[in-house]
């Protein structure tokens, strides 16, 4: 597309990195969630790094999904995966997880416990989460409101694994700022599609701006919608370089894999 | 390009410590670039609709930039006097719902008075949708011809029978803020319309800015963006 990025328009001098993207449809009206809409949907935000998992892989079929997030990585270098594992079937997590761990593309893992109906803190998923451990491969995970309990108890028992809690537990996030205060394995990436006003300006007053990362949620919420809460929020440009892109550097080491 | 902000309130929000004072309210028009907003009392909303009403008449008196919606609680309305009748009078411009705070099914003989007796008075109607699938299409099957409603916060796992309300309703019309999925906006004005699809924020609770940019860099032309953002609303509400 012609014309300036949305990251041109809305945050000049910025580089933007999106730790929660998917490939794939979510039953709604809109787009057709493949992997060249979203290159055209990354052409026009100017996100410089997009951490994608795929919406199959996390609602139906783990291995045909990661397949299709590793031809999009290796196809276009802005794009990193997330390997998506579903814990109801344990020697296949095992063995997509061995398998994109060694994957250069690929810097972390994705579980969805609401979409498996699965909570994280059951053995099954307690012994997938120890692979990822035993491998330091950074876990990206579903939280919503009421998970906080059971998602801090699992940060507890695997302090050498780093943690980031989509959606920063939703209405829930100020239990979200409270328990990563205490767990500093965690980090909280706050994407929702109600955009509580003081959100943000929330969570870096409580937990510092250090380990608060930028996701959009695309291809289900528009990447420009998302950034909405972060234009409006009263922070230092030092706050928003940390969370739009150092925090997910330093975390993710694109570069080093 | 003027943007008009059809959801808004103020007050005390009960549930939560939030700032959603009139003052908050003023901001965050500000921060959304929104010209007018579009704003009931929360007084009306979790205690006493008539209190709230005239509350909120009172706030539009002082400060041009909002422009007075009302509340009616299906509980606490006799029916006995034509209430959306003396609100039009009164000068509001649009009555709004609120089912999922105060607890209440729109499948209900109230409420089919309320839209019926809105629909005389000529108010449009805001009903918000949320992510409960039926409630669109019970909208369209209890407003009566000629019942102006819109749509609200409509999220996507109900966009597509939102959708087909507004097919089925060409009196019904649709705020796009929540339907925030990738070229939604371009979905939308290609399926119904940009003359029924409007942009509301539900400020001060939650931030503008964003939905503005989306329906700002959609691929629309120059005259739906601007129905968008701000002429539908206008047309809907007679002219503001």
């Amino acid at each position: 597309m012609v014309g300036r990025t949305a990251v041109e328009r809305l945050l000049p001098g910025f580089e933007v990195v999106d730790v929660h993207a998917h490939i794939g449809r979510w039953g709604s009206p809109g787009g057709e969630g493949s992997a060249d809409e979203l290159r055209r949907i990354t052409d026009r935000s100017g996100f410089a790094k997009v951490v994608v998992s795929s919406s199959l892989a996390i609602q139906y079929d783990a291995p045909e999904g990661n397949a299709d997030v590793a031809r999009l990585t290796e196809a276009d270098g802005r794009f990193h995966g997330a390997v998506t594992y579903n814990a109801h079937y344990p020697a296949e997590a095992r063995e997509q997880i061995e398998r994109y761990a060694a994957h250069p593309r690929f810097v972390c893992a994705k579980n969805h416990p609401a979409h498996n109906r699965l909570p994280v803190d059951s053995p099954a998923s307690l012994a997938v989460i120890e692979l990822l451990a035993a491998r330091r491969l950074p876990l990206v995970l579903h939280t919503w409101t009421g998970d906080g309990p059971a998602v801090a108890e699992v940060a507890r028992r695997f302090p050498e694994l780093a943690f980031v809690w989509f959606h920063a537990l939703a209405s829930d996030y100020r239990e979200a700022a409270e328990l990563a205060r205490e767990l500093p394995n965690v980090h909280l990436e706050y994407v929702t599609s109600t955009q509580e006003r003081g959100k943000v300006e929330h969570l870096v007053r409580s937990l510092g701006s250090d380990r608060i990362l930028f996701g959009t949620d695309q291809s289900l919420i528009n990447p420009v919608y998302a950034l909405g809460p972060l234009l409006e929020a009263d922070l230092s440009d030092e706050d928003r370089r940390r969370m739009l892109s150092t925090n997910a550097r330093r975390l993710f080491a694109f570069d080093k894999r | 390009m003027r943007i008009l902000d059809s959801h808004c309130v103020f007050g005390r929000w009960p549930q939560e410590p939030r700032d959603v004072s009139l003052e908050a309210l003023l901001e965050s028009l500000r921060k959304t670039g929104a010209e007018r907003g579009v704003a009931v009392s929360l007084r009306g909303v979790f205690y006493d609709h008539d209190e709230g009403n005239a509350e909120t008449l009172r706030a539009c008196r002082e400060h041009p930039e909002i422009v007075p919606a009302a509340t009616i609680l299906p509980a606490a309305y006799s029916g006995v006097e034509d209430l959306p009748a003396r609100l039009a009078r009164e000068g509001f411009r649009m009555v709004r719902l609120f089912p999922d705070v105060q607890n209440w099914a729109l499948e209900n003989v109230v409420v089919e008075r309320i839209l019926a007796e809105c629909a005389g008075a000529g108010l449009p109607v805001a009903i918000p949708v949320g992510k409960r699938a039926g409630v669109a299409s019970a909208a369209a099957r209890l407003a009566p011809a000629g019942c102006r409603v819109l749509l609200s916060d409509v999220y996507y796992p109900v966009l597509a029978e939102s959708l087909e309300a507004l097919r089925r309703r060409e009196d019904f019309c649709l705020e796009v803020t929540r339907t925030c999925m990738p070229f939604a906006v371009e979905l939308l004005c290609r399926d119904v319309g940009a003359s029924r699809l409007v942009f509301g924020s539900r400020s001060p609770l939650e931030c503008g800015r964003g939905a503005v940019e989306m329906i700002d860099e959609a691929g629309i032309s120059p005259e739906e963006r601007a129905a968008v953002l701000g002429g539908s609303l206008s047309m809907l509400l007679g002219g503001i």
